[in-house]
Order: structure tokens, then sequence, then C-alpha cells
């Protein structure tokens, strides 16, 4: 903490030094800095500001932990002229990102066997796990790929996954623009084919709970959220699609010698209007575009769950939004006065347009974006309210938040921990009931393994990034 | 006592189950095969042989070493234990003699410890190993035998000889096996990350620290 200054609540900056060309800022709370953790990602935001072209800070929300070249909980803006692209500042897990939705039911209303069966018809309509896809579904075909890719979740909802409506409510209306099929390579297709609409492994889940409180009864109405509400949290991405994109884009720029000068190989980044920016914009951009409708896709089979066990019709079941929490997006921001296009590396964190801004839907141009951020499955998740907007000039963060709660503890400290005791009879004691396709991901993924997040959003609401709307309690969860 | 002339252990996999002596089995093993062709090990088996008739120590002459582990004696059922055998990684981190008695009786007449090939290291959001070697090609076999300490599967997508001779051909190399595997089934691993370079360390050993994202 020591090279760290308060200059704003909950905000610090990291003076440049060395090859550094701008300086750090850092999201937090005294109590979650002093964590010792933070020492190999703070210098992972020391490397991020080396990056050519990187406008305002090297950013880390308050939810950062050591990542590969740039935290997880980092965020980088570039020049788009003059800067670069970094697959590192996006992540292998392109658009992981995190969707929200509502359903009008009472989760106190719920009996005992209606949640025991509703956990197990989630888990088996929704392929979780390693490697698990929709077996008994046709593998995507290349003409499926040509079109998911370029019309993004709208693909889905062409074909019987969800409501329009959906659309309106997802980050970028479900769609990054400037996607190319032809910037995939076969081994990415050959992953993804029939992955799509399912969780994957590791922190990946569905949750299902009960919205605990409104702490913005205003904001919440607004959007139709009510306390005691049935609501349904996913989290998942781009799956092994996304993954191979990254990992193509990393061979090609290192074989490229794009890394030379750069503190950190894994910070490798190509000019943003190379030939080799431009392509992996475009597969990051189809990468994206494939996660959007994995998401889609999911909530189809949890709507479809909740119809087969407690008659809700799907359309009852509202999307309140989707966010990206890994990704590289070209925004407009005010710099010193002039409105500038930039390159927006948010890895581990998330947009939070406040009210105001174009880009939203009617509704969240009045209220400003919800800003989705799940904890652990024992504690809590967090429905925010983005407060900030790109044109005023005045956010530090480049209108961004934190995406959850980051992890305190190595799997193998996890597993340790939880070697000698039952996880999953742990968690039912506390009101929850935990469905996985292996044990071992349940102890990595257990509470005491993540920061407490009700800390993280504290810090990114009093840093003025976001306000929080409502506590949400998690009951019923499906890992990955 | 001749000591080996590596500092690094070994890995490899348990490829095949066999049933010794093979005229009249008497015992299920699982045999052993060394990531490496031309095992340092064995040479040093053949010179332990050799010091041993030297010192008046019967060795049953020059068999040919069969390198495996025994996993239960007669009776057995054959068709059992066939079904249920999966290939499995294995290291080696130690040597140890033992003087046959008879009667199944063994006594421990000497230990040698070698550093291991791969050790599991703290990492808050992903996996991380240190990796040891006395070559770059052992670095990535080490590397690969880390990774299949998770997903035994992941030794079905490895290619036999691969043209190793840095750490980003190594990392490439990986994560192409990676690939591989999550197409066909599916794979824990996400990506090896461009962490890391091979360091020398004073022993003349070399160090890698692999992270793996998940």
């Amino acid at each position: 903490m020591s090279d760290l200054e308060k200059i704003a609540p909950a905000t610090y900056l990291m003076a440049k030094t060395g090859q550094m060309k701008v300086p750090g800022l850092v999201i937090g709370t005294e109590q979650l800095l002093n964590n010792t953790e933070i020492a190999k990602p703070l210098e992972q935001v020391r490397n991020v500001a080396c990056l050519p072209g990187i406008k305002g800070y090297s950013i880390a929300m308050p939810d950062i932990h050591w990542g590969y070249g740039f935290p997880i909980g980092g965020v980088a803006a570039t020049d788009i002229n003059t800067g670069v692209i970094s697959p590192g500042g996006v992540g292998y897990d392109i658009n992981c990102g995190v969707r929200l939705a509502i359903v009008p039911e009472l989760f106190k209303q719920l009996k005992e066997s209606q949640k025991k069966d509703l956990l197990a018809k989630v888990f088996k309509l929704v392929p979780s796990g390693v490697g698990r896809g929709h077996k008994e579904r046709k593998a995507l075909t290349d003409k499926d790929y040509h079109l998911l890719i370029a019309q993004g979740a709208k693909w889905s909802v062409d074909h019987g996954y969800g409501f329009p409506i959906d659309l309106e409510n997802t980050e970028s209306y479900g769609v990054i623009t400037g996607a190319d099929y032809q910037a995939v390579s076969s081994t990415a297709k050959e992953r993804g084919r029939d992955q799509l609409g399912s969780i994957g492994s590791g922190n990946h889940f569905v949750e299902i709970g009960e919205v605990q409180s409104l702490l913005l009864p205003e904001i919440a109405n607004a959007w139709g959220v009510q306390e005691g509400q049935i609501y349904i949290l996913i989290h998942s991405g781009s799956r092994g699609f996304g993954h191979q994109v990254c990992q193509d884009t990393l061979d090609q720029f290192v074989q490229r010698g794009f890394a030379k000068g750069l503190p950190d190989k894994q910070l490798v980044a190509a000019p943003i209007n190379s030939p080799e920016g431009k392509h992996y914009f475009s597969a990051m951009a189809a990468a994206a575009n494939f996660a959007f409708n994995n998401r889609q896709q999911i909530l189809h089979y949890v709507r479809q769950a909740f119809f087969e066990v407690l008659k809700t019709r799907p359309e009852e079941i509202r999307l309140i939004y989707d966010v990206c929490h890994n990704i590289a997006k070209f925004e407009t921001h005010l710099i010193e006065g002039k409105p500038c296009k930039v390159c927006v590396h948010r890895k581990g964190a998330v947009r939070a347009f406040g009210p105001g801004v174009e880009e939203l839907s009617p509704l969240y141009r009045q209220t400003g974006q919800p800003v989705l951020v799940p904890g652990d499955m024992g504690r809590a998740s967090y429905l925010m309210v983005g407060c900030q907007n790109p044109l005023a000039g005045d956010s530090l963060t480049w209108c961004s938040c934190c995406h959850g709660a980051g992890r305190a503890r190595s799997r193998i400290q996890s597993m340790k921990a939880w070697d000698a005791r039952d996880p999953i009879q742990y968690m039912k004691q506390q009101g929850v009931q935990v469905m996985a396709t292996s044990t071992r991901t349940i102890s990595e993924e257990m509470p005491d393994a993540y920061k407490n997040v009700d800390e993280v959003v504290q810090a990114c609401q009093e840093a003025g990034l976001a306000k929080i709307v409502a506590r949400l309690k998690p009951h019923l969860v499906v890992k990955g | 006592m001749p000591l080996p002339t590596f500092h690094v252990g070994f890995s490899g996999q348990f490829d095949k189950i066999l049933f010794l002596p093979q005229a009249h089995p008497r015992v299920v093993a699982w045999q052993v095969s060394w990531f490496q062709k031309e095992s340092p090990l064995q040479t040093y088996i053949y010179v332990l042989q050799e010091w041993l008739k030297e010192n008046g120590f019967k060795t049953g002459g020059h068999k040919e070493f069969l390198p495996h582990v025994t996993l239960c004696r007669a009776p057995f059922d054959y068709a059992t234990w066939k079904k249920e055998f999966h290939k499995l990684p294995l290291m080696l981190k130690s040597l140890h003699l033992y003087e046959s008695l008879g009667q199944l009786q063994y006594k421990p007449i000497w230990s040698h410890l070698i550093l291991p090939p791969f050790e599991e290291l703290e990492h808050t959001a992903d996996i991380a190993f240190k990796i040891r070697g006395e070559t770059v090609d052992q670095i990535y076999w080490h590397a690969l035998t880390a990774m299949a300490f998770k997903m035994p599967e992941l030794l079905d997508y490895a290619i036999e000889s691969p043209q190793i001779d840095t750490v980003d051909a190594i990392i490439m190399q990986l994560n192409a096996i990676i690939s591989r595997a999550d197409t066909a089934l599916g794979c824990m691993f996400k990506a090896v990350s461009l962490h890391g370079e091979i360091d020398l360390q004073t022993d003349g050993t070399l160090e890698w620290e692999m992270i793996v994202d998940v």
C-alpha cells in the first residue's frame, strides 16, 4: 500500500515510474488493498501502463487478482490511432459475462420439493462441466457459424431461444459489430461446435435465488425488480471457441515479434490499425457474439426448467441485463474536452454506463445500465446501476466497474480446506443447494475461496463507479 | 554405490496392463513407458547392475529391465483388470534399492532422492507448476505430465516426437494438445499462458514456472 496515494474515496493513485506511460489507478478500500496477495496484480497494473498508446490510467478494480498480462479486474484504454490491442486485456474466455433474469414468483413461496426439482431440472437441461455440450443436439454447421457470428444473440432468438426483447436488455444489443467468420480458425470452430448453450467448467454457474433487499427501490421499481422475487443469474462465456481465438492470436502475435520491448510477454499486443490488430478484433468480436448466443440459449433452457417444474411461462421470465466482463470495445469518451474513440480493454471488469448514454435502450438511458456483480455461492450477488457518462469526461475508469468478488484463495488451498469435510452438506446447512458434475469443483468454489463481495461493491459505490440497487441471495446453484 | 548422473526425476505413463510372468501369470502389473526415449535411467540401471555384480550380488543376469508397478497377486480376474485399465501419468522422484529375501520379503538397502519433475504452486485464479528438467525437451514432457496428473486423458492427444527447442515451442505444443482434447472430449484447461522463461539453476538443472488458465 505504501506506493499508493489516496486521491478520492476508495481511489488510489500509483505514480508513474520507470517505463510506465501513465499512472496506475486502484479502486478499493484500505482493507481490501492490505491483502498481501495484491503485490503481483499491482505489478501487472504497472506493466499494463507501459502499453503503447495507453490513455488515462492503468486501472485496477477492487476484485483485482493475478491474471496473465493484465490483472483480472484490469481496465485500460488505448488510442485507436497510436495504440495497441492486447488479447491479454480481454482474456481467454472472450465475452465471459453474466446475465440476470427475474421471475414473477416469490422465492419464499417455493416448496422444498419444487426447489429440489428445479435445481435438478436446470442441471439436466443445461450442460455443465468440462466439455459438456448438448450431445443430443445437432452440432453447429459452418452456415450456423456464419450467421451467429454476424448476428450475435439475434441468431438464437430467431431460432426460438428467447424473445426479441432480450436483445434490448443485452449489452450492445447482443452483438459486437465487425465480427468476421473468416478471421476464426477451423480449430476454434471445431472446439465450439457442440458447446453452444452450455455453462462450461471452473467458476461458471447458473444461480437461482431471492432478491433479498432493495437499496435503491425507485431504480428497482423502474426495472420491475421487487423484493422477494426469484432471480436467475447465469455466468458463462465463449467456451472453447473463444479460448482458441485467443490462443491463435497469441501464437501469431508472438511469432510476429509483437512482444518485444514489453515488460511482460503476456501483454503481447498489435497496433490496432495493423492487419494483425484488425484481424484479432474481428475474431474477438466473433467469439463475443458466440458468447452472447451461449448465454441466450442457457437462459432459454432455464426458462424451460421453470416451465416444466413451476409452469411459469417463459415470456414471464424477464431478462434484466447481460454484461460482458472480458472484452475490448471501441467507445467514444470525452478526453481533454474532445470526444475521442478509444479501445477499452476490460478484463474481469464491466461497463457501467449511467443515465443519458445514447447507446443504452430507452429504459436504461433514463436510469443508467444495470451492473451485475456475482459474489460467491454462499453469500450474495449484487445488482448495481451504472452512474458514469463517457461524454461527461469525469470517469477515471472509462465508465467501468468490478465484475465479481475475486478469488482470495488458490484452488489447492480451497481443496485442502475442504478435504475432510462435505462441502455440499455444508452449503445445504447454509441454505444453498449445489449441484455440479464434480465435487472437486464445489470444493474449489466454496464461499471462503472468494473475497467478500459486500466489500468489493461498497468500494465501487464509494468510488462513484456504480450504486447498489439490490442484494441477491443465492439458494440453488449449478456449478460448472 | 554409484549415484545417478541425473538430478531431476522422470515422467512417463502407465500405458499397458501386464499379467506376469507371461507364461504363468501370478501378478497384475502396469507397464511404465518413459517419455524420454533414451532415458538416462536405463543407463543407470545397467551401471548399477554391473556394480552389484562386481560386489558379489546376484542380479539375475542381464535380463532386459521391464519397468512396471505390481498391483496385485493371484488370484485375479483378467477381464475386469483389462476392462478397467486407463493410461495414467507417473513421475519418478526417488530411487530405492531393496534386497529380495524371498517369501515376499524385501529389505530396504539404499535410497536416493532426486528433484521431482514438477510441483504444483499456489496461484489464486489459475493453476501453476514449477517444472524441472535437464533439457528443454524434458521440460516439455514434465509440463505435459503435470497437466496430465490433473487430467490423464490429455496424454492421448500428445504427438510422439514434437520439435521442442524453446519455451514458446513448449507452450504452443501444450496448447495444441489442449485444443485437440477439448474438441474431442472437453478439457478442464483453457490454455497454457505465455508466462515465464526457462531459467538455468546453479546445479545445472532447468526450471520453468508454468501457469495454466482454467
